[in-house]
């Protein structure tokens, strides 16, 4: 049995459609039985042809042990999905569905809910950075298994990265990295990136006086500019942000990389403000049910720590 | 597309259909009305407090001419086939025929816990959403459709309304072999994290369901109250002897009947039913899906589906 979910979690819940754009989109919206406190928290799905329920509910989940703290949560179908109007095909990570998520903010702002914080899983989380940075009212985030790299990156165009080697002995000395090398997945890791440096420091060398090769956006760093920039503004509107990665992701290799480079010195800026959690395994499928627990644990026990939610009513 | 989320067409609102004695057992409620399609979907909550359903009636704006009551596959199957479920219903509701779908007590939104659901509790929540269909619109015709071990929970509560048509969408056939398709799909998985030089689970599935009372497949929890019911089942029993038109929908690369459908489509010829089928070249994983590779959404073939069975519906419910 889940714990902390009270067994009549329906009796919180209003199912609604709102509009967004030409579509009409589905959502759940649970209100505790007592008191609420702030802020509401929206949840944003992951990109796939599942609903808004998520693998095993876990968004589901989260929601009941959100609202059983007090918070207003609200869950919603992209268009094309679950219950909702229009069709979609593809998930793109460089085009995801900023106007679902602005309907769904705007929905609850219409509901007296004026201040919210965002969850989101890699899709919904790349959603979440796209609106998150002008979002007016907005007072946290929280992004599992969010893609650092562009799609296109990911597809075959390998990003170049200019990290100087001074650079890469430098962050290798950091009390995280040495506390990593213990572990043999992660020496096996840092091991690649050495290497693939090291193999384009040679290339560059045999090819002097071609210029820098820059990636897809004029960028000479392998992240997102999007992801860049949206981390950047969020952290210096003192949004606090909660990223959670697991260690087998794919994604989380990505994050590694780049925090040695231009990632790393956004997030030194936000100190204070960034959390990260990594869990063992593969976050982004959400394969086991132990780690959807630990997932689960996490982001509602930051969301206690962060703004100090009510009492969870025990099951 | 015009939506209109807050127009009621003549049949009310759930609430106002609800005699007074079962309003207490009806929830939360949204409507939306669709004046391309002339649909209205209601969507909420039903059943005694604490124990209530998340159901989605979908409703031609006339009064409809018949009813279908849709029984979902578990776990990952149910959220692989969602969507197909939500573009049939609508394309019934489309064409007269009104619809219920709603999900199983400890699934999707309903109440509860995925360790208090068994066959026998998943078969009284469908006969629970028959009801609500019926007593919301008074057809007095009515079909079922159910996907895989929805299929089983279809045919079985059909046996209460003699003589309707079934459709089974790849119907688990033989309930141990269903169970051992699943379970050797965590072992491939796991096979996949060796290779990777990451530990896999040290105990098999079963074993695990043994001892500890549930297995993980795959993120989703089989538990051993819903194990214990259905495992030791069959397709053909649950049919029982009573004729019906059946449409078996096979869903796959095949580009013959499978043998264990072949089988039993004969059997039941002999035994008096009208059985139909049709097949979807589609390759289906059920329980794999939703990863990093699957951006693109696979092109799940809804529409020849969704017309197969359709039209095979408004045949039956209109003789």
């Amino acid at each position: 049995m889940d714990k902390g979910i009270i067994d009549a979690a329906t009796e919180c819940e209003e199912p609604v459609f709102f509009p967004a754009g030409a579509e009409t989109l589905f959502g759940v919206l649970s209100r505790p039985i007592s008191q609420g406190t702030e802020p509401a928290v929206v949840l944003v799905g992951g990109g796939w042809y599942g609903t808004s329920s998520g693998r095993n509910r876990i968004m589901i989940r989260i929601a009941r042990r959100l609202t059983s703290a007090g918070h207003s949560v609200f869950r919603f179908d992209y268009h094309g999905v679950g219950e909702s109007t229009g069709s979609v095909t593809l998930f793109d990570l460089d085009r995801p569905f900023a106007e679902d998520l602005e309907a769904a903010v705007a929905f609850i702002k219409d509901r007296g809910l004026t201040e919210c914080a965002l969850v989101g899983v890699c899709f919904g989380a790349r959603t979440i950075l796209e609106i998150a940075p002008e979002l007016g009212g907005l007072r946290g985030a929280v992004l599992v298994s969010p893609p650092v790299r562009s799609v296109r990156d990911e597809i075959g165009r390998p990003t170049r990265r200019s990290v100087s080697m001074w650079k890469l002995v430098i962050h290798g000395l950091r009390p995280w990295v040495l506390r990593d090398l213990l572990d043999s997945d992660r020496r096996r890791y840092y091991g690649r990136v050495l290497a693939k440096t090291l193999r384009h420091k040679q290339r560059k060398l045999l090819s002097r006086g071609r210029s820098l090769e820059l990636s897809r956006e004029g960028n000479a760093r392998g992240a997102s500019a999007i992801f860049l920039e949206s981390i950047n503004r969020l952290l210096e509107r003192q949004i606090p942000l909660l990223l959670i990665y697991g260690r087998s992701d794919t994604y989380f290799q990505d994050f590694q990389a780049e925090r040695m480079d231009g990632l790393g010195e956004v997030l030194e800026k936000g100190a204070g403000l960034v959390d990260l959690r990594v869990v063992d395994g593969e976050a982004h499928a959400l394969g086991r049910m132990d780690l959807q627990d630990q997932i689960i644990d996490t982001v509602c026990d930051w969301m206690r720590d962060r703004f100090r939610a009510g009492t969870e009513i025990k099951a | 597309m015009k939506n209109n989320a807050r127009q009621r067409g003549h049949l009310g609102t759930p609430e106002q259909m609800a005699s007074s004695e079962s309003r207490a057992n009806v929830g939360r409620w949204a409507s939306r009305v669709d004046m391309t399609t002339h649909i209205r979907e209601d969507v909420g909550f039903f059943g005694p407090p604490g124990r209530r359903m998340f159901g989605c009636t979908h409703l031609p704006l006339h009064a409809p001419s018949a009813g279908v009551v849709v029984c979902s596959p578990v776990q990952a199957e149910f959220l692989r086939n969602y969507r197909r479920e939500v573009l049939l219903a609508r394309s019934l509701a489309a064409r007269g025929i009104a619809v219920q779908r709603f999900h199983f007590r400890g699934a999707g939104n309903s109440d509860g816990d995925s360790s208090e659901a068994t066959f026998e509790t998943m078969c009284q929540d469908a006969l629970d959403a028959t009801q609500m269909l019926i007593g919301a619109t008074g057809v007095a015709d009515i079909a079922f459709v159910g996907t895989r071990v929805g299929g089983l929970v279809a045919a079985s509560i059909a046996r209460n309304h003699p003589g309707v048509p079934l459709v089974l969408v790849a119907p688990a056939v033989d309930l141990s072999a269903y169970f051992r398709e699943i379970f050797r799909g965590r072992l491939v998985s796991e096979l996949k994290e060796v290779a990777r030089g990451r530990q896999k689970s040290s105990r098999a599935p079963m074993e695990e369901l043994r001892q500890t009372g549930m297995v993980d497949i795959l993120g989703y929890p089989i538990h051993r109250a819903l194990f214990d019911s259905i495992v030791g089942r069959s397709l053909v029993e649950e049919v029982g002897e009573g004729p019906r038109p059946i449409l078996v929908v096979q869903v796959g690369k095949d580009d013959r009947v499978r043998r264990q459908y072949a089988a039993l489509m004969t059997r039941w010829r002999e035994s008096g039913f009208a059985v139909d089928s049709f097949g979807i070249d589609l390759n289906e994983p059920w329980w794999f899906g939703g990863g990093v590779s699957e951006r693109r959404v696979e092109p799940i073939r809804a529409s020849a589906l969704i017309e197969g069975i359709g039209h095979w519906l408004l045949g039956q419910l209109s003789s």
